[in-house]
């Protein structure tokens, strides 16, 4: 019994040391049970919250762009498209392959869509095409039998049903690159599957207000990532329609009169700066652009001699030509150099610093004053009283009616064009200023470098004597310009000179002009050289329209309508046309009589 | 069998046992068995199918076989105890070629109603045979270098056994229920420390040539979870997640989202208790933990009170083996140790660990009844001293 005794005592002790120790053991767990249960069950109490509940956003619907009158220029369309869901997907590569069978992808798309699924989590789905038709659908209907985790779906898809007729007005959107997510501080809306953003035009320029406001969908969703059930759902608000000032009649009227032309058109209302037209051509078809151009569309627009990719009438430069020769004269009266009746003989040439400079009539205009200076369109005029005048004054001047700087019109990619003077020359081409450069100046040659967005302006001003600011926006309130402080006198003396161009015989445009009307249009014609003739060429008797394309002037005409209160003021751009008179003058007044036609004027 | 006065006589044997019965332990574990079904039926989305309705026939089952094991005298259990330690021993032997011909680890055999998992079974059987083997130790054999590689020879045949499957939890707590016999029965000190004091040595060599990279996997993601945020670590964050948006009252039963979500692993076995207490809250763990320190505490009185040494040393061997599951499965799901297979007694869905559960419950029950029969050890050096009494 002293052995069992000597055992119990071994085993009280011990049983004792460890019960000692699984009261401790026990004491912790207590202690962990209360640390996560009451401690800090508010921190995983909202863990698990957002394990449970997860928000995704809704696409808003982009917002609509209008014509002036309502008409659609852009808006979403219901299209159909094939989906990959890749938690259904054993082989994302394999599958891919086998429909780019019936489906054919590029090779580059194929990388894009592996890469996405790489980056996204399982349940995220992939676009594998988009903007399929009925029959593909079906197709994709038939195969995903054997093939899980293709589904179709719809979707909006943006559509510009004008196609190339305001391509360079709208823009287009396109989906968002990686680095514009980052540049616009990650802004959700833009992670979206099918998220585009604006890309020129207005859809850039309004992008904001185009893209509307994120829904949000609260769902339930399980540890695999599924959704289990919608908890709540907030509607997505659609973006702000934009109404333009665009009249989508006469703007497709004008791109269908440009026919094979190229160049530029541009009418605006003097009174409100509102742009009813601007067509640049060639032009392009933004719904190309909407899913992502391919290679070798994107090489034939950005090779294309006639850069369809340029939006000209705000970014293609052309030397202003005889139109400024309008402003010239208004800036001789303005600066008080010359009396309209003061006359210059014009021999067909003019000699400065022993050059001799020709008159573009060759056998000359004989006597001219202020108003045939600008009907005739006499060169030699003008470079005798430019000369007088000086090149400051003619550069302020031109400053003053919009030259020389962006109007800021509602577009990305405006030039601000050249006004040359001294201060500019130096700066530009660290050069001293020639006398000479100072007459070419006067004819709108030389350094001089406008868009024709800048000449209806400057043509709008002319006609008005008002700072006119140009819009691509319907103005519902239009405000008044200010005056830009010219003499009334002087304004009528010009608007009468180019009415003059026109409608009496001995005009430039005299050809043109309105017949059995109710109204009457004015304009100054302009024919911009592109490659001098050469004395060769002159004394061969080889004119403009004989040399090859790209080697013949751009012809242009400014015009405004009606000659007694002006409404309307127009610059079309005939690029090669040869001569103003010609070319652009015959687009001009085809314009107004379609505008007449729609009871503008 | 019985004429008609035996019958009466066991029948009366019966009445006494029944009247000797620790009701307590029969209640705590009811309970904790009427919880674990209620959380399985929560974790089916609200259905006995298929977890709860198998949980409650097994519990039956068990139920009956702890009765079962009460009923057969405590003397029996020692004589026979290195026969069930046998069996037991075989039965891994079985799993282990069947697991080589199955090119896996198979820890299983299928019984048809339940998989027995030898490994949870031989538990119970060492338990046996070294209370059997350290029944009749006096000092002077405790010291002895022989006497004890027998003991160690009869824990390291079932601890390699199952290691080699690989249970590394099982096996773990198979040792550390050894030593805890080893402990109680009076080994001296100085063998505990040097072997603590050689463990990081012999874990170093277990590191370098005995664990598989999942185990080590386990163990790195124990030391630092961030490894392995969606693996392991992503386990223990979403159970840890479910305890405490548990807070103290509850989500309410079938409500908890971390376990309707299916955010919570393997949630009706070795994370059972991580819905439980997402859906029942402080109150509900803490009643639940209180269950089995109650039942840890009837083992040391039952134990403390009991006249040999074969019935203590079951007894708390038993009650040690119990408490080592509920504190490696709840130190494993709140993250207090590396994530180990173990599942929580009595809670956790498994037909073996259940049956082994009551049937120990059983055993404790038995030496409640027995505590007061004095059973002798044989003479030093005799054939007896191993075999013990005849």
């Amino acid at each position: 019994m002293i052995l069992e005794d000597n055992r119990y005592q071994v085993f009280s002790r011990r049983a004792f040391l460890l019960g000692t120790v699984k009261l401790g053991f026990f004491g912790v767990l207590y202690g962990q049970l209360y640390r996560l249960q009451a401690h800090e069950a508010l921190k995983y109490k909202e863990i698990a919250e957002d394990n449970r509940v997860n928000v995704q956003l809704l696409s808003p619907l982009r917002g609509r762009i209008v014509d002036r009158n309502g008409q659609i220029l852009a808006h979403n369309e219901q299209q159909y498209r094939l989906m990959l869901m890749p938690e259904h997907i054993e082989n994302l590569e394999t599958v891919i392959d086998l429909l780019s069978q019936h489906f054919p992808i590029s090779a580059k798309e194929k990388k894009t869509l592996l890469r996405q699924a790489r980056r996204n989590p399982k349940f995220v789905p992939l676009l594998f095409k988009k903007k399929v038709s009925w029959q593909d659908v079906s197709k994709a209907e038939f195969l995903s039998a054997e093939i899980s985790g293709l589904i179709s779906e719809e979707g909006m898809f943006r559509t510009y049903p004008h196609g190339p007729i305001l391509a360079h007005i709208l823009g287009y959107v396109s989906p968002v690159s990686e680095a514009e997510i980052k540049a616009k501080n990650n802004d959700p809306l833009l992670k979206l599957p099918d998220a585009q953003s604006g890309k020129l035009g207005i859809e850039e320029n309004k992008d904001m207000d185009l893209r509307g406001d994120p829904g949000e969908r609260h769902v339930e969703i399980n540890a695999a990532g599924r959704i289990i059930r919608e908890i709540k759902r907030l509607s997505p608000a659609e973006g702000k329609t934009q109404r333009l000032s665009i009249d989508l009649e006469l703007q497709r009227f004008a791109y269908a009169r440009m026919g094979l032309e190229t160049g530029a058109v541009v009418v605006l209302d003097v009174r409100t700066g509102e742009i009813l037209v601007q067509v640049s051509a060639p032009s392009y078809d933004p719904n190309v652009f909407t899913s992502g151009v391919d290679h070798a569309t994107w090489q034939q627009l950005a090779q294309n001699p006639d850069k369809p990719l340029i939006n000209k009438p705000i970014a293609g430069l052309y030397p202003p030509a005889s139109t400024f020769k309008t402003l010239t004269g208004l800036a001789l009266l303005h600066n008080n150099i010359v009396k309209p009746n003061q006359t210059v003989f014009c021999p067909g040439y003019y000699f400065f610093g022993g050059r001799k400079v020709h008159c573009w009539k060759k056998e000359g205009h004989g006597v001219v004053n202020w108003h045939d200076a600008i009907v005739k369109s006499c060169d030699v005029y003008f470079y005798e009283m430019t000369r007088r005048m000086g090149i400051q004054n003619l550069a302020d001047f031109a400053r003053l009616v919009g030259l020389g700087s962006k109007t800021n019109i509602e577009l990305s990619g405006e030039k601000a064009g050249i006004v040359p003077d001294p201060a500019w020359k130096q700066m530009a081409k660290n050069q001293v200023w020639f006398p000479g450069e100072t007459i070419i100046a006067g004819i709108g040659q030389g350094y001089l470098l406008t868009t024709p967005l800048q000449l209806a302006v400057m043509t709008a001003r002319l006609a008005t004597g008002t700072n006119v600011h140009p819009t691509l926006f319907h103005r519902e309130h239009p405000k008044a310009f200010a005056p830009l402080g010219i003499h009334p006198e002087h304004l009528k003396l010009v608007r009468q000179a180019m009415s003059d161009v026109v409608n009496i015989p001995g005009g430039t445009a005299y050809a043109q002009r309105l017949v059995d009307m109710d109204f009457a249009y004015a304009g100054k014609t302009g024919t911009a050289q592109v490659r001098r003739i050469s004395m060769a060429q002159r004394a061969a008797g080889i004119k403009n329209e004989d040399l090859p394309r790209p080697f013949r002037d751009h012809g242009m005409f400014i015009a405004f309508a009606p000659v007694d209160s002006p409404k309307y003021a127009s610059a079309v751009i005939i690029e090669h046309g040869s001569s103003g008179s010609r070319a652009a003058a015959p687009v001009t007044k085809d314009i107004f009589l379609k505008m007449h036609e729609l009871g503008y004027v | 069998m019985f004429n008609n006065h035996g019958l009466s006589l066991y029948l009366a044997m019966v009445r006494g046992h029944v009247r000797r019965l620790p009701t307590g332990i029969l209640l705590c574990s009811c309970t904790l068995a009427l919880l674990g079904v209620m959380t399985l039926y929560s974790v089916a989305g609200m259905s006995f199918d298929p977890w709860a309705k198998q949980q409650i026939l097994r519990f039956m089952l068990a139920f009956a076989l702890l009765l079962a094991v009460t009923l057969v005298p405590l003397q029996t259990w020692l004589k026979y105890a290195y026969w069930v330690y046998g069996g037991m021993v075989v039965l891994l032997v079985v799993v282990f070629f069947i697991g080589h011909v199955g090119m896996g680890a198979q820890r299983w055999i299928n019984l048809g109603f339940m998989h027995l998992q030898p490994s949870e079974t031989m538990k119970i059987g060492l338990i046996l045979a070294l209370s059997r083997y350290f029944h009749g130790v006096i000092p002077e054999e405790r010291k002895r270098f022989s006497f004890l590689m027998i003991a160690l020879l009869l824990v390291a045949i079932p601890f390699f056994l199952v290691a080699e499957q690989p249970d590394l939890g099982t096996a773990g707590i198979i040792f550390l229920s050894s030593v805890v016999i080893f402990f109680l029965s009076g080994v001296p000190m100085w063998i505990f420390i040097t072997a603590a004091l050689m463990a990081p040595l012999i874990g170093m060599i277990g590191w370098r040539y005995a664990m598989h990279g999942y185990q080590k996997q386990r163990v790195l993601t124990f030391l630092d979870p961030s490894r392995d945020p969606l693996g392991a670590g992503y386990h223990i964050t979403q159970s840890k997640i479910a305890f405490g948006a548990g807070g103290l009252f509850g989500q309410g039963w079938g409500q908890g989202s971390q376990n309707r979500l299916d955010f919570i692993p393997e949630r009706h076995t070795d994370f059972i208790f991580s819905v439980f207490a997402e859906e029942f809250g402080l109150i509900g763990t803490v009643f639940a933990l209180s269950l089995c320190l109650i039942l840890v505490g009837y083992g040391y009185s039952i134990a403390l009170s009991c006249r040999n040494q074969f019935g203590r040393l079951l007894c708390l061997g038993i009650t040690s083996l119990f408490f080592m599951h509920v504190s490696i499965n709840l130190g494993m799901i709140t993250g207090l140790v590396p994530v180990v297979g173990v599942p929580f007694p009595l809670l956790s869905y498994g037909g073996t660990s259940m049956l082994t559960t009551m049937i120990g419950f059983g055993l404790i029950c038995n030496v409640a009844i027995y505590r007061r029969d004095e059973i002798r050890r044989a003479t030093l050096g005799s054939r007896q001293s191993f075999w013990g009494p005849r």
